[in-house]
């Protein structure tokens, strides 16, 4: 453990920074009512488009509402969604992966051709139709970008269960007797475990890369809801007077997204580099 | 070669068997009616029957699927929902719209990509290399709208060099299409050139250290025939598949900057659908959209066999 926090600390300074900024994000959309000078969602309509003031230290919106404690809670939003919607893939996917690999034959052809159907759709047109057809709101939007993510952990845990399922670890546990599900779950399962931490911390980035955008392009989460995406969205009309509106929610979404994705590079290389140029 | 031909086309076809599945069942996920979500609540029931006929909406869901895939088959892609407008002729008018802005996009990536990527690896631990492999990483993170914003900023709002929104056809007048697609394309291809330059990168500097790349340096090759003609060469091929999957993401992406710049193309075209939940063309735009990256995947896996004689043996 101690050797691996080494090698996950040694690759630069980066590392270091990144992963400030995920404790960073963590600890925001955890605290962010307590953190948060103002609510949110409450408009202001004498004081609209200010400007960095005392009272409000990243000034206000078209609406009034205080931009900073509004940057608070869409880390909470982001976070939320992205993690949920990750978790869900991660089930989704290891459990198919486990079954399609093992098992073999028709059921591991038709996992895989599915899973090349929903690699066929960009991922953000999947997540936006799909999120549409679902409705709308926030379980539709996890839900959605849920499902796109599904693929990626399906082809890795495939992958992985047939290198591995021809070992004679596995043959062995199959002469003792031992049930399908005991082998998938107790055997296969945790070689299976770097890589799928490491799938996990890159996917919550691409999480909430598609949320923002979904947000955005205004197929997300509804307003009044505080999300990063859609006040870069509200920011733009005032692009010309108070363009800090649409960039700082924009550098908020960079920071965490680029943050994951080192950090999950980092974890690679502490885990098992021998994933390198894979994951 | 004939037969690796013929079983990828065979694995084509199916994936887009799949993919309309999915389209076609996008309209029956939720219960309710199609036709009222999208007319509203206040239209009268008979319009409703009406609407449900025209639409083969009130016929068993295979006999609905097969005279979809059978008028897609005759080019037909049925009618809008809410305009009446023939999608078949709404999608041709917008798919060479979203071309015009994507093919530059994946060349000029592919170029400048390649291009980074050796002159990082070259100069590996030097300033240069520090400098381009930061932005890049950060080029991974930057949402496609925010870099579109942030260049609406400088170059339209403050700079006033180059136009915020519009678009012109390449072959109305060339130089205006170059003028108005410029900053689309600058914004689209800005990622696309960060994960191509990370990953030429990468495999030139796993190439760089073999045997074969000394060997032709002892010969006394000169050093751009070296990188050039013996390490890039082996270095592309992982680099050729990062390109075919980008081709998904560019699709993607004009979606988001179709928008930004008011382009009418079938990103735009799709947003609209979603937004007013016309069905029949959100179906159709899934279909096309996957046709043509699927098409390019194939086109990617022919290409191997162009690049890599090992492929061109295993097909055989």
């Amino acid at each position: 453990m101690k050797r691996k926090m080494k090698v996950f600390f040694n690759r630069g300074i980066l590392s270091g920074i990144c992963f400030v900024i995920v404790v960073l994000l963590i600890f925001v959309a955890v605290f962010a009512p307590v953190l948060a000078p103002c609510d949110p969602n409450v408009n202001d309509l004498r004081n609209v488009v200010k400007g960095i003031s005392g009272e409000h230290l990243l000034g206000t919106d078209y609406l009034g509402r205080d931009v900073l404690s509004r940057i608070l809670y869409g880390a909470r939003i982001s976070l939320y969604t992205s993690i949920l919607a990750g978790a869900l893939s991660a089930v989704l996917g290891i459990l198919l992966g486990l079954v399609a690999g093992y098992f073999g034959g028709i059921l591991n052809q038709t996992i895989m051709r599915m899973t090349d159907a929903i690699l066929a759709i960009p991922a953000l047109i999947f997540t936006l139709v799909l999120a549409s057809a679902l409705g709308g709101g926030v379980l539709s939007i996890v839900i959605s970008i849920g499902v796109s993510l599904v693929p990626t952990y399906i082809r890795m845990v495939n992958g992985q269960v047939l290198s591995i399922k021809e070992s004679d670890y596995v043959t062995a546990g199959k002469l003792i007797g031992l049930k399908n599900i005991r082998i998938l779950l107790k055997h296969l399962l945790p070689n299976c475990f770097p890589s799928l931490i490491v799938l996990f911390t890159m996917n919550l980035g691409q999480g909430i890369m598609l949320e923002a955008t979904m947000s955005y392009l205004g197929v997300g989460i509804a307003p009044p809801t505080a999300t990063w995406g859609a006040m870069v969205s509200d920011g733009y009309s005032y692009l010309t007077t108070a363009p800090l509106l649409s960039i700082l929610p924009g550098i908020c979404i960079i920071l965490v997204v680029v943050a994951f994705n080192v950090v999950g590079d980092g974890l690679r290389d502490a885990l098992d580099p021998r994933l390198r140029g894979k994951l | 070669m004939g037969k690796y031909i013929i079983k990828r086309l065979a694995m084509s076809i199916l994936i887009i068997f799949l993919v309309s599945v999915f389209a076609f069942s996008l309209m029956h996920i939720l219960p309710g009616d199609p036709i009222r979500i999208a007319l509203g609540e206040s239209v009268s029931e008979e319009t409703i029957a009406e609407y449900r006929a025209k639409y083969h909406l009130d016929k068993p869901i295979i006999q609905q699927y097969g005279l979809w895939v059978e008028g897609i088959l005759h080019g037909d892609f049925g009618k809008s929902l809410l305009y009446g407008e023939d999608v078949t002729t709404l999608i041709k008018t917008k798919l060479p719209v979203t071309m015009a802005i994507g093919i530059p996009v994946v060349l000029i990536s592919a170029v400048f990509g390649i291009l980074f990527g050796v002159v990082t690896a070259v100069k590996r631990g030097t300033w240069i290399d520090q400098v381009i492999t930061s932005i890049a990483n950060i080029g991974i993170g930057v949402p496609q709208f925010w870099i579109a914003i942030l260049c609406i900023f400088l170059f339209g709002l403050k700079l006033h060099v180059l136009p915020i929104q519009g678009y012109t056809a390449p072959s109305e007048d060339f130089g205006k299409y170059v003028y108005m697609a410029f900053l689309p394309v600058l914004c689209l291809s800005f990622g696309f050139i960060a994960t191509i330059t990370r990953q030429t990168r990468s495999n030139m500097l796993e190439v760089i250290n073999q045997d074969y790349v000394r060997t032709a340096r002892a010969n006394g090759i000169s050093e751009g025939s070296v990188i050039f003609r013996h390490a890039l060469k082996n270095a592309l091929i992982p680099v050729i598949t990062i390109i075919g999957l980008q081709v998904r993401i560019i699709v993607g992406g004009s979606v988001v900057i179709e928008r930004i710049f008011n382009i009418p193309g079938i990103g735009a075209l799709l947003i609209r659908a979603i937004t007013e939940r016309d069905y029949f063309i959100i179906q159709a735009c899934v279909l096309v959209i996957s046709l043509v990256t699927v098409g390019c995947n194939f086109i990617v896996d022919l290409l191997y066999g162009v690049v890599d004689p090992r492929v061109r043996k295993s097909w055989r």
